[in-house]
């Protein structure tokens, strides 16, 4: 646990945590544009700068990096800290003249547009390495990257070329603050001619990366629901049964425990990878798994692992 | 010839001297990429080839860079008990007269430029004699080295080896005390001892940033980690030095020295050297100065039987300016991109594969065998009070005799100009200077007496830096100058950060601007302010210095600047 | 709070690391996902093994000091309960011929004995040094980096994280902190298998001191049923072990054995009084279970399992590894090395081994018949160990290999197949 003084206010943190996150556990606003919190804190965008004043020395600081020790004195607000975050937004709006969230940012901070003296661009990409990152550390794909360097530097997929570690799950789209990342569902199509109909299944597609990949349809209902390159790194990475992604999350059911049935050997509880099973003491001999259904997946792995076939 | 004692050192150290002062004259040729790039190279074949056609007694070797870069190819004669005389601008037309000379007792008058008749290679220990008795009638002509304005008013302590020995005989190395400081380190002295005379030295880093490398060491020895390492950076990113790089060329096996001991002083096994992949000589110097440290057994495991292991690996890098950040120099060195990691956590924390880690530059490590040798007292007398020790400093630019010279932190920069450059050469006088490289910017004629000291130079907006001295005489155009410098940072931004990255684009545009006649006061203003919040944002100090440039040349040179604003009706 | 140590899970092997970490003067946290390790509701390893040499190490039983003792690996633990000697292995043939095996003085090879007794023991001795026991925890996910390990747990639905510097993975043969640390990517999945084991009173011609094994399709199943000793305190119980998979469920053949196969008549007056069951996957060991900051322990990094014995002996060496290793020496190093030349499943001839018990389905009932008699009436050593049982089976099998040769030379066709099955070959055919 560290105390620190966040605009004079003592406020506590946790072991480990940055003061971007101890500020936003206790309500204080910090604006950020490359932080994530399923990410490891990259620093690239400068726009989350508080000022810290530790044993007597003062320096701008990035929050989202910066750790929340004993003792430290926060400012988020200050003329120096107002400077480098106009500053910041307006070479961000030199940049990306066009990007939404960049004129909401310059807006909620009252400056009209970059210093005239400054050139303008007209791009849609603010480096802030969500997407690169997000492949990389959370999807585990590595299909994309920062390429060129300084000023030329743009996220591009190797060489310029198809992604071919792409596994079109979206993430990238997903995360992509300004919406330049181009991710579209296309329905399964037919093109019939007198000789005979064929099919397109449905398929998905991230331009930005040349990428298109086939969806899987759900055995239940039909629908195309996620990219199959996808779902087969999962079922190598996580422990799936190779059928699981044979029906989509709509259809999917959650485990239901015949306690008559149930041993409680555990077996289940092993198996499931996310510890949605817990083994609950009914009493003298016998214990009973209980489904914590707020974490559970509905994967169906415990339903196979059960030697009594209590688990539906 | 393995070392397995201290007392081994000694046996190396008679045949090193055997080497430097022979039975048989020696002639050395200055063959670091200076003297190479001016014909050095075929200068050393010719004589090798001549004194083998012509029967000659002499061994002909090459050796590093001595400084007097103006006057290469540098070629020095060693005869027994004659002093030792130095040659230069020696070119292949040359040798023959120059052999006939030797063999005759006679002298080269018109290329002679000094004579050693002692060298004083080691502060506390007498000097090596090379003249035994009288000095000779036709040598006594030449200026001795101690007269000579070039020699006298340096200080060379680290670069004492430079330009005497081959830096591909370790046994030079030892001749002249090399491996006195380690052995002393590891027989004598605690982990601890050794950092505290590093600390009492008040030795600053010499890369840069001027960090007091005894905190740093400390830190890295305090930290918690089961392996840690030492990282030297010769990266040498700024455009107008190549010092280092020279160094490495001409005494590698002192930078050896130096990370073994501070290996032992923190608890590391492993040290990392990292080198501009452009400096070809260097990396062949330097991987055969590790070879010979390894076959010798300096370094490897039970060094000199203290049981202190320590080996050392060779990295090639892009000599980026941005791995002057020494975040971005530990990602490099792990694979990845040259960019910085956010601070802290500190390298002596968690650096290299997460592991605590000391980067020091390579003259800094260079002097730790002199501070352990002799004692951190004994270094602290030498510079100024906060700035103790020596600088070894590269002339360049309007200069009559660029090169590098080693001179007391405190010196005043006119000088070094005067002194060793010999004025601008150009006809006209100084205009400006420019310390510490890009992210000193530049500094006016009217503060030429500022000393060579990190805190008056960062005071007075500039720094010291790595050491370079470019020199601006009137001819040059301010504007030009600051543009040419901001260019270079849009060069060098690894554009991670925005601030850096769209700041410096944005600079580019200002000054084409205002260059091109189309600027106004609001221009100059906003470089104030961009220069002040990028100093705030920016992730590393390339970003937090890219304006300095624009804004020194502003700041002493401002008419220049306002001349070509817009003006109004026009 | 970030402990020098994390154990996940309170079997014997995370338990026995968990007690000597503490004494090494480390900070331990000891997460399980029971409230009740005592009560022992999963079917897994009851037995003491005594065969010589047994993964590396000789195990003693003092039955008078209430002691199991490792004679090799230097540890000794404490146990209060009972024990019940084995002294004969019965392995029989559809027409029960017998491959039989006793030491000729009929000294026990094996004990059974009450784990839970044992854990219970165990438990409190951890939690009598001042282990921090953090219980009704899954730890199921982990990340692993230089700078430490992060666990994330959960607690009744409620999701937290723990902080250490090492981990001891003793989560079981499931591997799951293995899979979630790719470790299992360096290993051959096998398939899984259930299990059920079913304790009855009144069987008859059950012997406590007995282990028997049936080989053949007539019984009903692919993988041998097998019978052993009822639970501590209930010796005279017999202790039914059916093998099984999602396909061919446990319970099903269970029902076919006492009612309906040709053993169904040592059921008649049987009654069921309690039941036990588990699943786990299998794979082929984990060369190197120390990596990084995380040792995977015992059955977590084994060919299925180490039994108690090799997870005592896990959890003893693994707490020296992680001691050594935060003071900057080889620990784990060191413990890779022993685990390697202790364990017989790391062996090359391991795999071949298992072979030996791929009877089914490349015998029919018939041939098993006809290799089991050449066995029939003689006795071999008394041995517990899959891997020194087959090598004596098949040595009294090929004695005579002319013999084979001559009389059913079909037989012998297929025993030259021998080494292309494998166990998984007869769990997923």
């Amino acid at each position: 646990m560290a105390t620190l003084k966040i605009n004079g206010k003592k406020i506590t943190a946790p072991e480990g945590a940055t003061i971007l996150e101890a500020a936003r556990e206790h309500d204080i606003k910090i604006p950020t544009l490359c932080s994530n919190e399923a990410l490891k804190p990259y620093g690239a965008c400068r726009l989350c700068i508080v000022e810290v004043t530790k044993n007597g020395r003062t320096t701008i600081e990035t929050s989202c990096t910066y750790p929340a020790e004993d003792g430290l004195e926060v400012k988020t607000e200050s003329p120096r800290v107002a400077e480098g975050r106009k500053l910041v937004i307006e070479l961000y709006l030199a940049r990306c003249p066009n990007v939404k969230i960049i004129r909401q940012l310059a807006e909620e901070y009252g400056i009209k547009e970059s210093a005239p003296q400054m050139g303008k661009d007209n791009d849609y990409c603010i480096l802030c390495g969500l997407c690169v990152r997000a492949c990389n550390e959370v999807v585990k794909a590595g299909a994309i990257q920062f390429a060129g360097s300084g000023i030329n530097k743009i996220v591009d997929s190797p060489f310029h070329k198809t992604a071919e570690d792409c596994v079109a799950c979206g993430s990238c789209a997903f995360i992509c603050p300004t919406g330049i990342i181009k991710k579209n569902d296309l329905p399964s199509t037919s093109q019939c001619t007198p000789e005979g109909c064929t099919q397109t299944g449905a398929q998905r597609e991230i331009l930005n990366w040349q990428v298109e990949h086939k969806l899987k349809v759900c055995t239940k209902c039909g629908n195309p629901y996620a990219p199959e390159p996808h779902l087969t790194k999962i079922t190598r990475q996580y422990y799936f049964l190779p059928e699981f992604f044979n029906i989509c999350p709509s259809c999917r059911q959650y485990p239901v425990v015949d306690e008559d049935k149930c041993l409680g050997c555990g077996g289940c509880m092993e198996a499931c990878p996310i510890g949605a099973l817990e083994l609950e003491d009914k009493g003298g001999y016998d214990k009973k798994a209980h489904v914590f259904t707020g974490n559970c997946t509905a994967c169906h792995t415990c339903e196979d692992y059960c030697p009594m076939k209590a688990i539906s | 010839m393995k070392i397995n004692r201290a007392s081994d050192l000694s046996k190396i150290k008679k045949q090193g001297l055997e080497l430097l002062s022979p039975a048989t004259t020696r002639i050395t040729v200055g063959s670091a990429t200076c003297g190479l790039a001016k014909g050095a190279g075929k200068v050393l074949e010719a004589l090798k080839y001549e004194v083998k056609k012509k029967k000659i007694q002499a061994e002909v070797v090459a050796v590093g860079c001595n400084g007097l870069c103006y006057a290469e190819p540098i070629v020095e004669v060693i005869q027994p008990g004659k002093p030792r005389i130095t040659y230069g601008p020696v070119t292949v037309e040359r040798v023959g007269e120059l052999l006939k000379a030797i063999k005759t007792g006679k002298v080269v008058q018109d290329l002679a430029l000094a004579r050693h008749d002692e060298e004083a290679y080691c502060p506390n220990i007498a000097p090596l004699k090379y003249a035994k008795g009288k000095v000779p009638a036709a040598l006594s002509g030449i200026k001795e080295y101690r007269k000579q304005d070039f020699f006298k008013n340096q200080l060379k302590l680290v670069s004492k080896n430079a330009g005497t020995i081959s830096p591909s005989r370790i046994e030079e190395y030892i001749a002249l005390d090399g491996y006195k400081a380690l052995a002393k380190v590891l027989t004598e002295m605690k982990p601890e001892d050794v950092i505290k005379e590093v600390t009492v030295s008040k030795l600053r880093g010499r890369g840069g940033a001027g960090f007091p490398t005894g905190l740093k060491w400390q830190a890295c020895r305090s930290a918690a980690g089961d392996k840690k390492y030492i990282v030297c950076n010769g990266s040498e990113g700024d455009p107008e030095i190549g010092m280092h790089r020279s160094f490495l060329e001409s005494d590698p096996q002192a930078i050896i020295e130096g990370m073994a001991i501070a290996g032992y002083a923190v608890g590391a096994e492993a040290g990392y050297i990292y080198v501009n992949d452009r400096y070809v000589v260097a990396l062949e110097r330097l991987e055969e100065a590790i070879r010979q440290a390894e076959q010798t057994g300096l370094l490897g495991s039970n060094i000199l039987g203290s049981g202190l292991s320590f080996s050392l690996k060779v990295k090639r890098g892009g000599g980026a300016y941005v791995c002057g950040e020494e975040t971005a120099l530990l990602n490099a060195l792990e694979g990845l991109s040259g960019e910085p990691r956010p601070r802290p956590p500190y390298p002596a924390q968690q650096g290299l594969f997460g592991k605590p880690t000391v980067v020091n530059n390579i003259e800094t490590l260079a002097n730790i065998p002199l501070i352990a040798l002799h004692g951190g007292k004994w270094f602290a007398k030498i510079g100024t009070a906060s700035s103790t020790g020596t600088k070894i400093v590269a002339l360049s630019g309007a200069v009559a005799q660029p090169g590098w010279v080693e001179v007391p932190l405190g010196t005043p920069v006119k000088a070094i100009i005067e002194t060793f450059g010999k004025g601008t050469g150009t006809g006209k006088k100084v205009k400006a200077f420019q310390t510490g490289g890009p992210s000193g910017g530049v500094l006016p004629a009217s503060l030429l007496n500022i000393k060579l000291d990190y805190d008056q130079l960062t005071k007075a907006g500039s720094l010291l830096g790595s050491g370079g001295l470019l020199v601006m005489d009137e001819g040059t155009d301010m504007l030009d100058m600051a543009k040419f410098l901001t260019d270079f940072f849009a060069e060098e931004t690894c554009g991670k950060c925005s601030t850096c990255r769209e700041g410096v684009k944005r600079l580019q545009e200002i000054i084409d601007s205002i260059m091109q006649g189309y600027g106004t006061k609001e221009h100059l203003n906003l470089v104030k302010r961009m220069a002040a919040a990028m100093s705030d944002t920016a992730a590393c100090a390339l970003g937090k210095t890219a304006a300095v440039p624009f804004l020194s040349v502003l700041k002493h040179f401002p008419k220049e600047v306002e001349g070509k604003l817009l003006r109004k009706g026009a | 709070m970030v402990y020098d140590l994390a154990i996940v899970g309170a079997g014997p092997g995370g338990l026995h690391a968990a007690k000597w970490a503490n004494k090494k003067g480390l900070k331990v946290a000891l997460i399980e996902k029971r409230k009740d390790i005592s009560k022992i509701t999963r079917y897994c390893s009851e037995h003491i093994i005594l065969d010589e040499d047994y993964n590396g190490d000789t195990i003693k039983v003092d039955t008078a000091a209430g002691k199991i003792i490792s004679t090799k690996n230097g540890w000794e633990v404490n146990y209060r309960g009972e024990f019940c000697p084995v002294t004969d292995k019965y392995y029989s043939s559809p027409k029960l011929y017998h491959c039989h095996f006793a030491w000729p003085d009929k000294r026990p090879f094996a004990y059974k004995y009450g784990k839970g007794t044992l854990l219970k023991g165990l438990l409190e001795e951890c939690l009598a040094l001042g282990v921090t026991y953090i219980t009704e925890t899954t730890a199921y996910d982990v990340t692993d980096s230089p700078a430490g390990v992060e666990l994330k747990c959960v607690s009744k639905g409620k999701k937290f994280k723990i902080q250490a510097k090492k981990l001891i993975a003793a989560d079981g043969a499931s591997a799951q902190l293995a899979q979630k640390l790719g470790r299992n990517n360096e290993r051959a999945y096998l398939g899984f298998a259930l299990c059920l084991a079913v304790y009855m009173s009144n069987v008859k011609n059950y012997s406590p001191s007995e282990w028997r094994g049936w080989w053949g399709r007539c019984y009903g199943t692919n993988l041998a049923p097998l019978m052993g000793t009822g639970p501590e305190g209930h010796f005279d119980w017999a202790d039914m072990i059916i093998l099984g998979s999602p396909k061919q469920l446990p319970e099903s053949t269970f029902e076919f054995f006492t009612k309906q196969g040709p053993m169904a008549f040592m059921f008649e007056n049987a009654k069921i009084e309690a039941k036990h069951c588990c699943s786990t996957r299998a794979f082929t060991p984990l060369k190197q279970p120390a990596k990084g900051n995380c040792i995977m322990l015992g059955d977590a990094a084994a060919f299925v399992e180490v039994q108690a014995q090799g997870a005592l002996s896990c959890g003893f060496r693994a707490a020296e590894a992680v001691a050594k290793e935060l003071e900057g020496k080889p620990g784990f190093e060191e413990y890779n090395q022993w685990w390697l030349k202790s364990f017989e499943f790391n062996d090359e001839g391991m795999m071949q081994v298992t072979t030996g018990y791929a009877l089914i389905p490349t015998y029919t009932d018939d041939e098993i018949d006809y290799l089991f008699s050449l066995c029939h009436g003689h006795t071999m050593d008394g041995s517990w160990s899959q891997y020194k049982s087959p090598k004596m089976m098949w040595n009294l099998i090929l004695k005579d290999p002319e013999k084979i040769k001559r009389e059913r030379p079909e037989v012998w066709a297929k025993i030259q197949t021998r080494g292309t099955q494998t166990l998984s070959d007869s769990i997923n055919k």
